[in-house]
């Protein structure tokens, strides 16, 4: 185990450098991003103010005018020079400390004013619907990428791999609209917008509390998420099926699998003994990779339907120029996968030595 | 040459065996025909024309939100077709109060008695009493005008609005020259609706003023929306209808209206004779589809829209009678256009009556421009960098793949969008974005196959003679990848429209190329879900999910036919 530490220094040197360049971009791009809308914000402010004094009589002159503008603009943060700005938030993003990012914008169930409280509120919600369906694709990815597997070429196989191809190019927010239509609007079994949870939940409140809301609230959940649910799934579970065949495929042409056929073995524990778990590096990774990819939601998805999630947070913050949410929204997923891919590393140096002084290994 | 031409001939052997191939390339030929096609299936002014104020489409004249006319093919209830209307019998009648014969017949119509006392008057007596009477008239002439359309209804579903494009005009509005109109709705069954309240349901003297609804009582041009200005002459003030006027009277807005003033005896003095055979009454606040109730028999389930539809022919009477001051001009009715709005076209069309069809086969030509630039464009580079990278090694290929790393690790859609938001607008932009993303993905593998070709006997050999690293690159190392680079390129054309439909989805397109994106966000912002118009929504994802399949089809072939160390 001796290469192990340095591997480990290594690995975590890597990530900490990709982050700190990562958040100074997000940072920067951000920033540059909101100026335009901020000094916008703030000359609305500004000539809503000044109509507010004539309104009332009242007549300014020049050095008062200029005070008015100062204290939007120190509000608003514009004050301080742009670079200062990109390197606070750059500072602030490594730390993590997204309590000190305002949020101006209005989100739905965000307990307070910074970012941190949107992201609270948002995070739950994308885990809920994104990374539920995430998993349940590798559930079912799993199943049929080791039944295609065994029969490579069958009737089975093909269905799947066209499905693959098929879903490949389909746009899941189309898919969404398409859903709404068939079950929201013809059928009328789905609801419209996901965003009306809170008021069934606000609803809920007032007649019950505590444990007893928590488990009302299930079916609450469950009547809005199903519908973009099975849009993901539909839409996600064939390239995973794909691809995993395309993994065990190659396993099953190994030696052991062979020999533990030729030992007789049912061709059930073979499959899911011998192969999957040969099979199961690689599909970790992409299951770890995905799941955390999920967390960043699907800005055109949950906007599609209405989903208070990450991806929506992101599309509101973005419309309001609210940098701070972006920064912060941007960041997290940056930081997750980032430390996923870390950790990743770090376990397969200690499964695998073969792996040990290697680069970056896994889905790439 | 000859063994270009065996190559092609291998490769399209290969090709028959590789089926998803084949039709991955039949599609293509038939996207690309449908491209090239577009000024001949299409009109291309609907596309220049396509995100215009509007008045392009309102001259078209389309419905809105319509679905497409191959519905009735399917469908057990038949909608109504747009469709133009004939024009039905007219009438423009002058009389001139400055001749005796038209005098007396004016006199005829509208005083009898004192008419026929005139005639048995001598020839100078009664002109001298024609000559008084004139004096007491403001007009010269008075214009008699009736237009008509015909509406054969023959569908289950009635149209969703009966439009009258018209030219109207000179009329002028002064107190106390009374004028009128009478609009008439004679249907299948007989009943007759007089849709100017005030006017007479029979008509039997055409000029007789009484018979019409005053053009000045308050409000009725309003309701029929006919633009009116206001002129001064001198200290006096009136309206006027100048010539010309372009007159849009939908039959629908207009029962709306009317439905809408929660006004009991103006809804009764248009709808009453259909309510009154029905024996029914309209109750407070109940919602009713104006066509619906106007095209449907006249029984008890009408208010509720349930009533069976009457078939037959419609005829809508417009009846003006205008009284022209001396020293103005007559004035002109003119029907220009008539038209039933029900399901149209291949397509239908959206909210704002545009014709989606045209929308839908430009897309293609966008979707394969940017689909194979962007994959084309990115691919190439992302080869060129995991070659240089992984040939050329050391720091430089640590550095580079550091790079690498650190674009492949942001997300790709939240920089696109802000991207997007900074560069949009353009649709060239977006293409640029989208390359400058695109590439990345590939150089992991690039280089990993670089590492291994490296290591070869013949790379060796031709490094030993002392050829460049650009020419064993380019000789050795690049050939090897091409099979591959082939097949990214078309596995990754799906993944660049997809993108750009993405962005457009979210508005962030260029506002004035139609895509198909674009013409989902247009469906998105125009609630195309919550009214159920799957024609808006359906084709341009199809289209883009078709033009995906068709690269990915053809990307797999590629994949098994040059690769053929890959298939497993």
């Amino acid at each position: 185990m001796a290469g192990m530490g340095t591997t480990l220094v290594k690995a975590v040197a890597n990530a900490l450098i990709v982050l700190i360049v990562a958040a100074f971009i997000i940072s920067a791009i951000f920033v540059e991003q909101g100026e335009q809308q901020l000094k916008g914000y703030a000359l609305e402010l500004f000539q809503a103010k000044v109509r507010q004094y004539q309104m009332r009589g009242i007549k300014l002159n020049e050095t008062q005018l200029q005070q008015i503008n100062m204290t939007i603009w120190r509000d608003l943060g514009l004050l301080e020079p742009k670079s200062v700005r990109i390197l606070r938030f750059t500072l602030w993003s490594i730390m993590l400390k997204f309590d000190m990012f305002p949020a101006r914008a209005h989100y739905a169930g965000a307990l307070g004013n910074t970012a941190k409280d949107v992201i609270l509120a948002a995070l739950p919600n994308t885990i809920i619907l994104f990374t539920t369906a995430t998993i349940i694709c590798i559930l079912i990815g799993i199943f049929l990428g080791l039944q295609t597997a065994r029969k490579a070429g069958g009737i089975a196989d093909r269905v799947i791999s066209t499905i693959a191809m098929i879903s490949a190019s389909l746009p899941m927010w189309w898919v969404g609209m398409l859903m709404l239509l068939v079950f929201a609007f013809d059928l009328g079994v789905a609801p419209f917008a996901g965003i009306d949870v809170y008021s069934d939940l606000a609803e809920l409140s007032k007649h019950v509390s505590g444990f007893l809301y928590w488990i009302y609230s299930i079916p609450i959940w469950l009547k809005y998420m199903w519908l973009p649910l099975l849009t993901i799934v539909i839409v996600a579970f064939g390239g995973w099926a794909y691809t995993i065949r395309n993994v065990v495929i190659s396993v099953m042409t190994e030696d052991f699998v062979h020999v533990a056929r030729a030992k007789g073995l049912p061709e059930r524990t073979v499959l899911y003994k011998h192969v999957l778990r040969a099979a199961s590096p690689p599909i970790v990774t992409m299951s770890a990779l995905s799941i955390v990819g999920s967390l960043g939601g699907a800005i055109i998805t949950e906007t599609v339907f209405s989903w208070p999630g990450m991806g929506r947070t992101y599309w509101v913050a973005l419309q309001n120029g609210d940098t701070g949410v972006l920064i912060a929204a941007t960041f997290v997923t940056v930081f997750l996968f980032v430390v996923i891919i870390v950790l990743l590393d770090f376990v397969y140096a200690l499964l695998d030595p073969r792996v040990r002084t290697g680069m970056t290994g896994g889905a790439r | 040459m000859s063994t270009q031409i065996e190559r092609v001939r291998w490769f399209l052997g290969e090709l028959k065996r590789v089926k998803s191939g084949l039709v991955g390339f039949i599609l293509l030929f038939i996207l690309i025909g449908v491209a090239l096609a577009f000024p001949l299936i299409a009109n291309p002014q609907d596309i220049a024309n396509w995100s215009g104020h509007g008045e392009y489409w309102d001259q078209k004249m389309l419905p809105k939100l319509a679905p497409p006319a191959w519905i009735n093919m399917f469908s057990s209830v038949k909608y109504a077709v747009t469709q133009d209307l004939s024009a039905g019998a007219g009438n423009y009648t002058v009389l001139d109060m400055q001749n005796d014969k038209d005098m007396l017949r004016y006199l005829d119509l509208m005083n009898p008695d004192v008419a026929k006392a005139l005639r048995q008057l001598p020839e100078d007596q009664r002109k001298t009493l024609l000559d008084n009477l004139r004096k007491n008239l403001h007009f010269r002439y008075l214009v008699y005008i009736e237009r008509s359309i015909v509406y054969d209804f023959k569908a289950d579903v009635p149209p969703s609005d009966i439009v009258i494009l018209s030219k109207i005009g000179p009329i002028i509005l002064r107190k106390g020259l009374v004028q009128g109109i009478n609009i008439q709705l004679v249907r299948p069954d007989g009943i007759t609706l007089t849709l100017t309240p005030g006017a007479s349901p029979n008509v039997t003297n055409p000029f007789n003023i009484n018979q019409y609804a005053d053009m000045m009582s308050p409000g009725l041009l309003i309701g029929l929306t006919i633009p009116t200005t206001v002129n001064t002459s001198g200290t006096e003030t009136y309206r006027v209808i100048v010539a010309n006027t372009t007159w849009r009277f939908s039959i629908r807005d207009y029962i709306s209206s009317v439905l809408n003033s929660r006004n009991p005896a103006l809804i009764n003095s248009v709808l009453g004779p259909i309510l009154k055979v029905a024996n029914v009454s309209i109750g407070e606040g109940v919602y009713i589809d104006p066509m619906v109730f106007l095209m449907s028999k006249a029984e008890k389930d009408i208010v509720a829209g349930t009533a069976p539809p009457l078939r037959g022919k419609y005829v809508l009477y417009i009846k003006f009678l205008i009284k022209v001051p001396e020293g103005y001009p007559k004035p002109v009715f003119k029907i220009e256009k008539a038209k039933a709005l029900g399901v149209y076209g291949l397509l239908g069309t959206d909210l704002q009556g545009r014709d989606l069809w045209p929308a839908f086969v430009y897309g293609v030509r966008w979707a394969l421009i940017i689909g194979l630039v962007v994959s084309v464009i990115s691919t190439f580079i992302g080869v060129m960098y995991g070659v240089i990278s992984g040939y050329l090694g050391g720091w430089t290929d640590v550095i580079m793949t550091r790079v690498a790393q650190i674009i492949y690790s942001l997300p790709v859609l939240p920089l696109l969008i802000i991207l997007a938001y900074f560069f949009g607008q353009n649709i060239w932009n977006i293409v640029w974005i989208l390359i400058a993303f695109g590439w990345v993905g590939l150089v992991f593998t690039v280089r990993s196959m670089v590492l291994q070709i490296k290591e070869n006997l013949y790379v060796e050999a031709a490094r030993a003679i002392g050829a460049s690293s650009w020419r064993i690159i380019f000789k050795h190392v690049f050939p090897q990848i091409l099979p591959y680079m082939f097949a990214s390129m078309a596995l990754s054309v799906p993944g660049a429209i997809l993108a750009e439909a993405g962005l457009s989805f979210l508005g962030l397109g260029d506002p004035n190329v139609v895509t198909w994106g674009k013409i989902l966000h247009d469906a998105q912002a125009g609630n195309a879900v919550l009214n159920g118009a799957w024609w808006w929504v359906i084709p341009p994802g199809l289209g883009i999910a078709v033009v995906g399949m068709t690269f990915v089809f053809i990307g797999y072939a590629l994949d098994r036919i040059l690769n053929p160390r890959l298939i497993r």
